[in-house]
């Protein structure tokens, strides 16, 4: 676990992590979208949400992964949702709320092995983690009392496969890919690499 | 609405959509909703990005009140009366209505605030460390030229006949390879002109907070509580 304060080219990463994400995160919502519409006439249209919602996690767990840094998870979820604001979201100041809560989710997960695991073992905690507290959010704002429990508990169920699937595992392989590339080599991550692959122009 | 203090706006919206998340009153959904769509026409965004906005939250609005009307819970919280009597109704359209209400408040400060402005006035209100204000503000200047690398990557591969999806890894890691090597690069940058989160800063732009956005940060929330009431009574 590294000790140093934040650097500017530490935040800078974690805010261009957190643009490339941000586009990513406003795609997912435009498919949140789609799905949601097509699964309308069946009355599924609540789970659409929880199937993408997997992949609005994954800005916490890589930047968390290249810096190793205790409150990187929740800076750079926090900093994407700030970003995905910035692109439109129509969630506006509410999406950075829930940034923060999944952010804090991610975090939470690599604090629970003292930040000591940044294998699948630690991102699929950290993916687990943020579905978790982003659902317990949702709950408090979004009314999901009003749905039958059933339905709630298939929903955090869906949620969480999803976390497991694009937080845990692509996220994981997407950021070893990037170490491997040699470019994270003045980051904690790049010092795990021994023959790094280099990736040039 | 493009005059208010960014910090004002952005804490007076989000306060007011927090105080809305404990009212189950469907129509303090929809004045909230007609509330913001009034203010965010008045000042004059274009009508497609208004469209963009609410066409699939409307989209999305109908769905959930689908979902809660066939799987409503026997929950009923606040009004029960008229067409709400019936609660996989009334469950439908709070949360419908509730998403609505949300989108609304948000497009009103999307599109009514310069995000620039924004961040210098959390560094000049709130404090924000300028290593922070700066660096994000650094980080989404960088992003068309990310979205240049992109649609270039995407055409280097169509040259050589190959087809790739719109988040195919093979586009995302040689960005996300090039966008690290360029944070890298502009934070030296930024270092070796002398910046620094100790010394004193001037800024160019301030961003005042004078009585209307003192009101702007408070009248919200307190017309929210009120209309909530007053509807559950």
């Amino acid at each position: 676990m590294e000790k140093r304060g934040w650097e500017l080219k530490d935040i800078i990463m974690m805010g261009v992590i957190g643009v490339i994400f941000a586009a990513l995160y406003l795609a997912s919502t435009s498919l949140w979208v789609a799905m949601q519409t097509a699964m309308t006439p069946f009355g599924l249209a609540v789970f659409a949400v929880d199937i993408v919602y997997g992949i609005w996690f994954m800005a916490g767990s890589i930047a968390a992964f290249i810096l190793r840094k205790p409150g990187t998870a929740f800076l750079a979820e926090f900093m994407a949702a700030v970003i995905e604001m910035f692109m439109g979201n129509f969630g506006g100041p509410l999406v950075v709320l829930f940034g923060a809560v999944q952010g804090a989710g991610n975090e939470a997960g690599f604090a629970a092995l003292r930040y000591r695991n940044f294998k699948l073992p630690g991102m699929m905690l950290s993916a687990v983690f943020a579905a978790v507290f982003s659902f317990v959010a949702e709950i408090i704002t979004g009314s999901v009392v009003l749905l039958s429990l059933g339905l709630t508990v298939a929903r955090l169920a869906v949620r969480v496969v999803s976390a497991c699937i694009f937080t845990g595992l692509i996220a994981w392989l997407a950021a070893k890919g990037l170490a491997r590339t040699g470019v994270l080599k003045s980051y904690p991550a790049g010092a795990d690499v021994k023959a790094p692959k280099i990736l040039d122009d | 609405m493009r005059s208010i203090n960014p910090t004002c706006k952005f804490f007076g919206i989000f306060l007011s959509a927090i105080i809305l998340a404990v009212f189950y009153v469907p129509e303090l959904n929809f004045f909230v909703l007609a509330a913001c769509m009034a203010a965010t026409v008045s000042a004059h965004p274009p009508a497609k990005l208004v469209l963009a906005v609410m066409l699939p939250t409307t989209l999305l609005a109908v769905g959930i009140f689908f979902s809660a009307y066939r799987f409503s819970s026997d929950t009923v919280i606040g009004a029960h009366r008229g067409i709400f009597s019936d609660v996989h109704m009334l469950n439908g359209l709070l949360l419908s209505g509730r998403l609505l209400a949300f989108a609304a408040l948000g497009m009103l400060f999307i599109l009514t605030t310069d995000q620039i402005d924004f961040i210098r006035s959390l560094n000049l209100q709130l404090k924000l460390p300028a290593k922070f204000a700066y660096g994000i503000i650094a980080a989404w200047g960088m992003f068309p030229r990310m979205v240049r690398e992109y649609a270039k990557t995407r055409s280097a591969f169509r040259a050589r006949g190959l087809r790739t999806g719109f988040a195919s890894p093979a586009l995302l890691l040689p960005l996300l390879v090039k966008s690290v090597r360029w944070s890298e690069a502009i934070a030296i940058a930024m270092e070796s002109k002398g910046f620094s989160e100790s010394g004193v800063r001037t800024a160019l732009r301030t961003y005042p907070m004078r009585s209307r956005d003192v009101a702007f940060l408070i009248l919200p929330s307190l017309a929210v509580i009120a209309c909530g009431l007053l509807l559950t009574v």
